[in-house]
């Protein structure tokens, strides 16, 4: 596997990763708004 | 900010095939960023016309005192449904399709992280745009409330406000959808030796208004989700007879809210970053300062939402605490102001149309930012609250503010875009009918409020008559100018000269320096280093 393909691979994964984190912030701050704010 | 290095034999790598699919499909079924830019580029424009036509028909009716033309009721829906399409179809897409066609460019990265994500957040927006329009033809009619959607007045209306909901909510998963791409292109694919801070100031305040983003479209998304409870699943969230309370809609909602004016301003704090030094012929001034200053002022957005209802009966501390929170925000906004101005200091400076935008953005929004200092003190505040000042002063920064940025923008990458150049001298005509019909419209409002002409109404007391009669003019002039517009960028495309690489030179960003003009359908296939 040429360090080409690696790279591209551990970017990936790391787009992946930060995607996901962003999303989860999405998720916490509207569940947080309809769950805790306007109990 | 990258040092300017010349174009390099790295163009003979774009050169190979460029083939792409053509016709209905290619724009459907696109993964491309600059053709995902295109598409969102000119669905602003379409909704930037649509929001335009209601303002017009806003304008004709407030052109002499009595009911003219319209119904109170039709009145309403017309503010309403301005705001929102301007807000949420026209200002923010059209951001994002800057951030679509630069951001890949500028930071030496083939595309967007995520590109069929890209494509899914544009398709996203327009069938919410087309539900948010098509309110105006259920019965009830459109959204009435304002584009803040306060209860208890939109618990009260017909089908339209569940439409409006369900498209703010589609908008908002657009706009997260887009944020979690741009965040992630920038954090993860720049080019080797692109860092942070060598990243050209239009990137970094995108990257700062994503953020944003992503910390306040939730917000929006629970706020109008609890208004959908409220009105079908017997909820009370904010419905005083069961125990809710409308205030806290307000809160809520201008925390989204606040944030939101600064989604809209900071990318067109880059993009006149990007203009000014070309035409200035030297570098952006004080670069890493305005970056800093970029984020306080994301930052400071948080916590002066209260700003909004100064009238709603807070504490006094709490009045006293978002008066000085809001006075602050004048601190890092000055530092950019000033560091704009140092910019063109000295410099060898011309002329052309994107500096004239850029230059008019630089007056008029700071006339903006004057009248925002103005409301920020709570008891001048309390006194011109739902007055036209409001209306003047949120123009001014919107509208001579983000639309000029916008304007500008769209003048100084065309060439980039199609390889043509546009017309200059109708370029510049449209600058200044643009500037005069804008002026004319908005800044006779600022008296209209002082002296007490409250906001949404259709009609109004004869001592406002001769005042509203110029807005309404302005209005028109501005408003058929940017037919202007139009023709200039289609004739462009169509017809317009073919450019030269550099049509700009003082302009050293990536896409300049290291892109052939047009740019190519992929760019950086390979990644440059950059020094």
């Amino acid at each position: 596997v040429s360090e080409a393909c690696v790279n591209e691979r551990e970017q990936r994964r790391r787009a992946i990763v930060t995607a996901v984190v962003l999303g989860a912030m999405v998720l916490a701050i509207y569940l947080t708004v309809v769950l805790k704010l306007a109990r | 900010m990258s040092a300017a290095v010349p174009a390099h034999e790295h163009h003979d790598d774009h050169a190979h095939d460029h083939a792409h699919p053509t016709g209905f499909t290619r724009w459907l079924f696109t993964t491309n960023h600059k053709d995902i830019g295109t598409l969102y580029l000119w669905f602003a424009f379409t909704m930037f016309f649509v929001g335009g036509i209601m303002a017009l028909l806003i304008r004709a009716e407030l052109f002499k005192p009595g009911l003219q033309i319209l119904n109170p009721e039709f009145f309403n829906s017309l503010t309403t449904v301005h705001g929102l399409v301007m807000v949420f179809g026209a200002i923010m897409p059209a951001f994002v399709g800057f951030a679509n066609w630069l951001i890949p460019m500028q930071i030496g990265a083939a595309d967007m992280a995520f590109p069929r994500l890209n494509n899914w957040s544009f398709w996203l927006a327009v069938p919410a745009a087309m539900l948010l329009v098509a309110t105006f033809f259920v019965p009830g009619g459109a959204a009435a409330s304002g584009w803040t959607l306060y209860p208890p007045l939109i618990i009260q209306q017909g089908m339209s406000i569940d439409m409006t909901i369900f498209a703010v909510h589609m908008l908002g998963a657009s706009s997260i959808l887009g944020s979690i791409n741009i965040i992630t292109t920038i954090l993860n694919l720049r080019a080797p030796g692109m860092t942070l801070m060598k990243m050209p100031l239009f990137v970094w305040t995108w990257l700062i208004t994503a953020y944003l983003l992503i910390a306040v479209m939730p917000v929006l998304a629970g706020c109008v989700t609890m208004l959908l409870t409220d009105r079908h699943f017997g909820t009370s969230f904010f419905n005083a007879a069961g125990g809710g309370d409308p205030t806290m809609f307000m809160h809520i909602f201008w925390f989204f809210g606040h944030p939101e004016v600064y989604i809209m301003i900071l990318p067109a704090f880059g993009i006149v970053s990007q203009i000014l030094p070309a035409f200035a012929r030297k570098p952006l001034f004080g670069y890493a300062s305005m970056v800093y200053a970029t984020a306080s002022i994301a930052i400071l957005s948080f916590i002066v939402w209260g700003h909004h209802m100064f009238t709603v009966g807070m504490p006094a501390a709490g009045n006293l605490f978002f008066m000085y929170a809001t006075i602050l925000i004048a601190v890092p906004t000055g530092v950019k102001i000033f560091n704009w101005i140092a910019t063109m200091w000295h410099g060898s400076m011309t002329f052309e149309t994107p500096m004239l935008f850029a230059v008019g953005f630089l007056c008029l929004f700071t006339i903006g930012g004057f009248s925002g200092l103005v409301l920020a003190i709570t008891p001048v505040d309390i006194t011109l609250h739902n007055t036209y000042y409001v209306v003047a002063h949120f123009h001014y920064v919107l509208v001579s503010g983000a639309l000029f940025a916008i304007m500008g923008g769209v003048y100084f990458w065309l060439p980039k875009w199609t390889g043509n150049m546009y017309n200059e001298s109708l370029g510049k005509l449209h600058f200044w009918l643009s500037v005069i019909g804008f002026n004319l419209a908005f800044f006779p409002q600022h008296f209209l409020g002082l002296a007490g002409m409250p906001r949404r109404i259709p009609d109004y007391a004869l001592q406002f008559a001769e005042w509203n009669m110029w807005s309404s003019i302005g209005a028109f002039i501005f408003g058929f100018s940017q037919l202007l517009f139009l023709y200039v960028v289609v004739n462009c495309i169509r017809s317009g000269r073919q450019s030269e690489q550099r049509p700009w030179e003082g302009a050293d960003s990536l896409e300049w320096t290291h892109l052939p003009t047009p740019a190519p359908y992929h760019t950086f296939e390979t990644a440059p280093t950059i020094r």
